[in-house]
């Protein structure tokens, strides 16, 4: 611990307590878990950047469906390589304390596949074939189905494609989305 | 645009007639632009790429949303057309439809928001936009540390990444520093900031230590990861009733037990009546009857240990029993009402079930990869059984059916009551029994009343279970939860004990329920009926509690599979809340009447002198008698169906208020819609029109 305590000085984690959600300690820990990815390269530089192979090596982030896009929202260079900053970012937006807001803005930009700041038919189709797995399939009239319901839910001025206002509406009617979104660290 | 090649859909004759027309069919169009997205770029012969957007200079100017969206029209159209002939003739870093899009009202908005997470040309506009945006808030920009705290705050909610917010950060310092033209804020807005900034520090610096006092973290983690957030809903309830005892305790030891343990000393030692045997700490009886242990263990003096400083016992004991009793009512009240406001009132109305599925549904802290393929096994089976429900026509049921479902119900129902009335009353009768046996084994016999409630609790469980599955609820949730409220009705039904029987219950309770599932509520329920007569009865069930944590998880881990389906974890959160609350109030209401009702016994305790508890308050404070007019007007609106009345209006309004507060909510977000629409459509039209006059000057 000591050493860790050391590669930090006490402004840069304030400075980083100030742009985050996590207190000095988190911050600490969160540089304990990122090192714990590839010890001798951060060693070497407190800031390094990891390749979003290594990123993925993450437990949470290994198991997940979306953690490539998870990777590629945070990291800077938005390949999916991340230093520590995007990675102590990544944990900051997924903590408790992060507000709803916040989450389901990243969430959104999560989902959007295409990156036109909309869910279209596209982005939904491919959120539904990443959250049934591989194993599983659904038949094309089943996810064509599926899609209409939920843009028939949800899509409020019928542009057939989900805004990030009415993103956000659903996410602020689900009282488990705060739940769901959440990495501990 | 596109001067290389001569198709142009926006080719119009001269004709206003035609002209009409075809922008409102191009109006139409517009609005599926997102699909035809490919067709039109291939008109216009761009590159498409990924990048942010660039923004001519003027662009950079009005900058902000207010400005531009009441802007001169006509500047605007000026300024957009330039850029779309720029991005005709080059390839851009967005397809033109894109831009187009970007640059409508609503889009614009949120494109200062999203669009700068990638580094690059664009990253310093966009830096340069964010901070002039800020700055427009003067509230932000005063030369103060008030002002740096909000600002602060504002930034960590900034969707940017860390190098850029840290950006911003220095050039609103740099110029908030610079600013002369701050005028002074008043004391009164001076004040509300004040104390806003110290409401948030204090709630950081409590959060710093909670986050290093937190208990069972790494188990907790283990649990979430390996069987989903729905089990660790139990495990994070227990955690939080652990806390709220541990504070109980303290108190209560600190106020009660502590100066009578000195007083003990002081008189030279306890003097216990008969001698310690093995099995009283079973039955409380014997050598515990005269320790701190029980009411009886105290006395009704003024302590004076040391001198000059008098502390009166009895309104110790009392005073912290009734604020023990208040703070943990109010603090439940509050989180039951905010919990229940959150899963039930919000998200009424208008439902989006199949959106939640998708959206919310990922746990995100599964950790493990035998429970992340269980999660994606029983997220397909939940979407496929959705799918079937909407494949299925709608078969209306027959009225034979219905009513068989609701005659089946109301009789499940009512067997249950019938149940729990029998049990009470071959309790009743057990009890009548057993008081009349008078012989050497009296100390087990005084086991057999808990032992026995025990196991009829955990055979009535099994039973309770087996008939909701009778009931053929559809929802398995709402299955457990019935289970789960008739559970709960099972215990209200024993609390008749008070002192000896609570710990006795206590006690056995945690040896029975090493087998079964245990059920918080009624730990607590037991705990406080208790506690006015045993007020060391918190550290007991504390211990009680660590030691029920730690064999449930190994239980868990050891013998359990990560459930089948995933579970919503906070309407059971919620429920828990309701009943924790439910039972709070049945014995805040019990241990009220016998307060003021119920004679205090004149040998021992510390109330010997009065003739009921609560005159301790009156007598010696306010020095009320009987006949005094306030004591008068107090009693009479106090009269139980007058507070019941209150409450019940209490409740209905909050419930009103709640809902009215989601339902305003909501019209903001569509009242926005509709103002965003309208711009757009403005804005569309108007530069089709622009485009249909050059194209017309073209042709001429």
């Amino acid at each position: 611990m000591g050493q860790t305590k050391s590669q930090f000085t006490e402004e840069e984690l304030q400075d980083y307590e100030d742009l985050t959600f996590f207190t000095k300690k988190e911050i600490l820990c969160a540089h304990k878990k990122f090192k714990a990815l590839a010890p001798e390269k951060v060693g070497h530089n407190k800031n390094a950047k990891l390749s979003m192979h290594k990123i993925l090596q993450y437990p949470e982030l290994r198991v997940n469906p979306f953690g490539d896009r998870i990777c590629k929202v945070f990291s800077s260079s938005s390949d999916g390589d991340c230093t520590f900053e995007d990675f102590l970012d990544m944990m900051s937006v997924f903590s408790d304390a992060a507000p709803k807001t916040v989450k389901a803005e990243h969430a959104f930009r999560i989902f959007d596949f295409d990156g036109d700041d909309m869910l279209g038919v596209s982005d939904l189709r491919q959120v539904i074939e990443r959250l049934i797995g591989e194993g599983n399939t659904l038949t094309d009239n089943d996810v064509k189905l599926l899609i209409q319901t939920i843009l028939d839910e949800a899509d409020l001025d019928d542009d057939g494609a989900l805004s990030f206002a009415e993103f956000e509406h659903i996410i602020d009617k689900s009282s488990d989305f705060s739940n769901s979104f959440r990495i501990r660290l | 645009c596109a001067s290389e090649k001569n198709k142009c859909p926006f080719a119009f004759s001269s004709e206003n007639f035609v002209i009409k027309i075809t922008i409102k069919r191009c109006f139409y169009q517009s609005r599926k632009m997102n699909r035809r997205r490919t067709n039109l770029s291939s008109v216009f012969n761009i590159d498409t790429d990924t990048g942010g957007a660039s923004m001519s200079l003027s662009e950079r100017e009005i900058h902000s949303q207010d400005n531009l969206l009441h802007m001169d029209f006509s500047e605007r159209n000026t300024c957009f057309a330039d850029e779309f002939k720029l991005w005709g003739t080059q390839s851009g870093n967005r397809t033109l439809i894109q831009k187009t899009i970007n640059f409508m009202p609503s889009r614009f908005k949120r494109q200062l928001s999203l669009d700068s997470r990638i580094s690059g040309p664009n990253h310093d506009n966009d830096i340069e936009e964010i901070t002039q945006q800020i700055e427009q808030n003067n509230q932000l920009m005063a030369d103060n540390p008030l002002s740096r705290h909000l600002r602060i705050e504002r930034i960590k909610s900034l969707p940017q990444t860390i190098n850029i917010k840290r950006e911003i950060s220095a050039k609103l310092s740099t110029s908030a520093r610079n600013r002369t033209d701050s005028k002074s804020i008043s004391y009164w807005q001076r004040f509300k900031y004040a104390y806003r900034i110290l409401r948030t520090r204090l709630g950081a610096f409590l959060a710093n230590i909670l986050t290093n006092l937190e208990i069972w973290y790494g188990s907790m983690r283990n649990i979430e990861g390996h069987f989903g957030s729905g089990v660790s809903a139990y495990f994070k309830f227990l955690r939080w009733l652990f806390i709220s005892y541990c504070i109980v305790a303290v108190l209560c030891f600190g106020f009660i037990v502590l100066p009578q343990l000195l007083l003990n000393k002081h008189h030279g030692g306890f003097k216990p009546t008969t001698m310690f045997k093995f099995l009283d700490i079973f039955t409380g009886e014997g050598y515990l009857t005269t320790t701190v242990l029980f009411y009886g263990g105290y006395s009704n003096e003024t302590i004076s240990i040391i001198p000059k400083n008098t502390y009166n016992l009895p309104m110790g004991y009392f005073l912290t029993m009734i604020s023990v009793y208040l703070i943990t009512f109010v603090i439940m009240s509050v989180s039951m009402a905010r919990s229940y406001r959150r899963t039930f009132i919000e998200s009424s109305g208008i439902t989006s079930t199949y959106a939640d599925k998708i959206f919310c549904a990922w746990d995100f802290g599964i950790s493990n990869e035998k429970m992340a393929r269980l999660a994606h096994k029983s997220l397909f089976n939940e979407l496929r059984e959705m799918l079937n429900e909407l494949e299925k026509p709608k078969l209306d049921k027959t009225f034979i059916q219905k009513f068989w479902n609701i005659a089946l119900k109301i009789s499940s129902h009512f067997l249950v009551l019938f149940m729990l009335a029998g049990l009470g009353v071959g309790m009743w009768t057990m009890l009548k029994y057993f008081e009349e046996i008078e012989d050497v084994t009296r100390s087990f016999s005084y086991l057999y009343l808990p032992i026995s409630i025990n196991c009829i609790m955990l055979v009535m469980q099994m039973v309770f279970g087996y008939i909701s599955k009778m009931e053929g609820y559809k929802n398995p949730r709402t299955r457990v939860h019935i289970t789960l409220m008739r559970n709960f009705l099972l215990e209200v039904c024993w609390e008749t004990s008070i002192g000896q029987e609570i710990y006795r219950l206590v006690i056995v309770d945690f040896v029975i329920s090493i087998v079964a599932s245990l059920s918080l509520v009624f730990n607590q329920t037991l705990l406080f009926i208790g506690l006015l007569y045993s007020p060391i009865l918190p550290v007991i069930v504390i211990i009680k509690m660590i030691l029920m944590f730690y064999i449930l998880k190994a239980i868990l881990i050891k013998y359990c599979k990560p459930p089948a389906k995933l579970w919503k974890s906070t309407q059971t959160h919620t429920l828990y809340l309701v009943m924790s609350f439910l039972s709070l109030l049945g014995v805040l209401v019990a241990n009220g009447y016998i307060m003021t009702q119920v004679k205090v016994s004149k040998s021992c305790g510390p109330f010997r002198n009065f003739d009921f508890m609560y005159e301790i308050i009156t007598l010696n404070i306010a020095k009320l008698t009987k006949d005094h007019l306030f004591w008068r007007i107090v009693v009479s609106i106090t009269r139980p169906a007058f507070v019941g009345g209150i409450l019940l209006g209490i409740v209905i309004v909050y419930y009103l208020r709640s809902k009215s507060r989601a339902r305003i909510g909501m019209v903001k977000l569509l009242k926005e819609m509709l103002y965003m629409e309208a711009r757009d459509k403005e804005f569309l039209l108007g530069h089709i029109m622009k485009l249909a006059q050059q194209s017309d000057s073209h042709a001429e």
